[in-house]
C-alpha cells in the first residue's frame, strides 16, 4: 500500500510538470552550428564574412577564353556550364557535433539552373551530404547552367544566393 | 501497472524535447557572374569539296594539293580555270556560325588576307586586305561558300600558304 501511494505520488509530478522538464533540457543543447563559405587554391575567387560567401565566376559566354584556370565552361548546343570549386566548413562551437548533413536551396527561382556536385538546387531544400565531418573543409564544385536563348546583348548579370543548412546528427 | 505507465510517459516526453532540439546552422554562398553575347563560327567540309583539316573547328586548312596551269590532276573537289595570264583554282567549304545569348538573327561574314603575289576571293568577293562575303548570314546552318585562288602565270613556282581570318559579327 505504501509502495503504491508514492508511485501515484511521483507520477502525479512528472506530470504536472511537463514543461519545466523541457525547459531544462533546452539548456543542455550545444550552441547551433555555423556553415563557413571558403575560397579554395583552384576555385575562383570567393569573398567571405563566414557564413555569407560571394563568388564570382566573372564575364563568361559560350565562346570566351578564361581569364584563369579556375572557372571551366562547358560547351553543349544548346546552353553551356560555368563550373567552379568552392570550400564549405561547418563549425561547432560545443563541439558535441561530429557529423552533420547539408541541405540547400536557391533563395528564389532562376532561369539559370544551378548544380552543387552535380545535385540540382531547387527553390525547396533538399539534402545534398549526409556524414559531413564537422570542423573540417569539404570542397564541392558549383555549376551554373547558361542557356543560349538567354539574350544578353546589355549583358545579363547572374547574382544567385545559395541558402546552405547544417543539421547535426 | 502504474510503474510502467510512468516510464512510458517519461520515454514520450524526452522523444519529443529531442526533436526540438535538433542542431542546425546556415550559410549562404551567392554566385554571381556577367554573361556575355557571344558567337563561334566553325568551318565545315562542304559535300562538293575538298575534306578540310580540322573540320568542325575555328581553325581548319583546305589544302589545294599540287596545282598547275595545265595538265596534271587536282584534288578531289578542286576545280580549275586557266586565263590568259593567270590561273583559278577552287574548292568550296562551309561557314557554320552559332550564336548565344544573342537577339540578332543574321551575321554579317568578313574574310581578310594578305597576299601581294595572288589574288584571293570567296565567291566574287576579292579578300585581298578584306572585303565582305555576306551581311545575311544565317545562324546554325552551313553556307556553302567557294574559295577561290588565283595565281598569275608571272610568278614563281612554289609553296603558297596564307591564312585567311573570317570574323562574323551580329547584325
Amino acid at each position: 500500500m505504501t509502495a503504491l501511494a508514492l508511485l501515484c505520488a511521483s507520477a502525479v509530478p512528472v506530470l504536472a510538470a511537463r514543461h519545466r522538464s523541457v525547459r531544462v533540457v533546452k539548456v543542455a543543447t550545444p550552441a547551433a552550428l555555423s556553415v563557413s563559405l571558403t575560397p579554395v587554391a583552384d576555385g575562383a575567387p570567393l569573398h567571405s564574412d563566414g557564413t555569407a560567401g560571394a563568388i564570382d565566376l566573372g564575364a563568361v559566354s559560350y565562346v570566351a577564353a578564361r581569364r584563369d584556370g579556375n572557372v571551366a565552361i562547358e560547351q553543349q548546343s544548346d546552353r553551356y556550364t560555368v563550373a567552379t570549386k568552392f570550400g564549405l566548413t561547418i563549425n561547432d562551437p560545443s563541439s558535441h557535433v561530429t557529423t552533420a548533413s547539408v541541405t540547400a536551396y536557391v533563395v528564389y527561382p532562376s532561369r539559370y539552373v544551378v548544380r552543387v556536385d552535380g545535385v540540382k538546387i531547387d527553390p525547396t531544400p533538399r539534402l545534398l551530404f549526409a556524414h559531413v565531418p564537422v570542423g573540417r573543409i569539404s570542397v564541392h564544385r558549383l555549376e551554373v547552367e547558361i542557356p543560349n536563348n538567354v539574350p544578353a546583348d546589355a549583358e545579363t548579370i547572374i547574382n544567385h544566393p545559395i541558402q546552405f543548412a547544417a543539421i547535426a546528427e | 501497472m502504474k510503474k510502467f505507465f510512468v516510464a512510458g510517459m517519461l520515454m514520450l516526453m524526452f522523444g519529443a524535447v529531442s526533436a526540438f532540439a535538433q542542431t542546425t546552422g546556415s550559410g549562404t554562398l551567392t554566385a554571381t557572374a556577367t554573361v556575355q553575347g557571344s558567337l563561334q563560327l566553325v568551318f565545315n567540309s562542304d559535300a562538293s569539296g575538298p575534306a578540310l583539316t580540322g573540320t568542325g573547328t575555328s581553325n581548319a586548312t583546305l589544302a589545294f594539293g599540287t596545282i598547275q596551269a595545265y595538265g596534271g590532276s587536282l584534288a578531289t573537289g578542286v576545280s580549275r580555270t586557266a586565263g590568259a595570264s593567270s590561273f583559278t583554282v577552287s574548292a568550296p567549304f562551309d561557314v557554320f556560325v552559332s550564336k548565344a545569348n544573342v537577339t540578332s538573327t543574321g551575321y554579317t561574314l568578313t574574310a581578310n588576307v594578305t597576299d601581294a603575289t595572288n589574288t584571293w576571293a570567296i565567291g566574287s568577293t576579292a579578300i585581298n586586305g578584306g572585303g565582305t562575303v555576306t551581311a545575311t548570314g544565317t545562324y546554325g546552318a552551313d553556307s556553302p561558300f567557294t574559295l577561290n585562288l588565283t595565281v598569275p602565270y608571272s610568278s614563281a613556282a612554289g609553296a603558297i600558304s596564307k591564312a585567311i581570318s573570317f570574323t562574323a559579327t551580329a547584325n
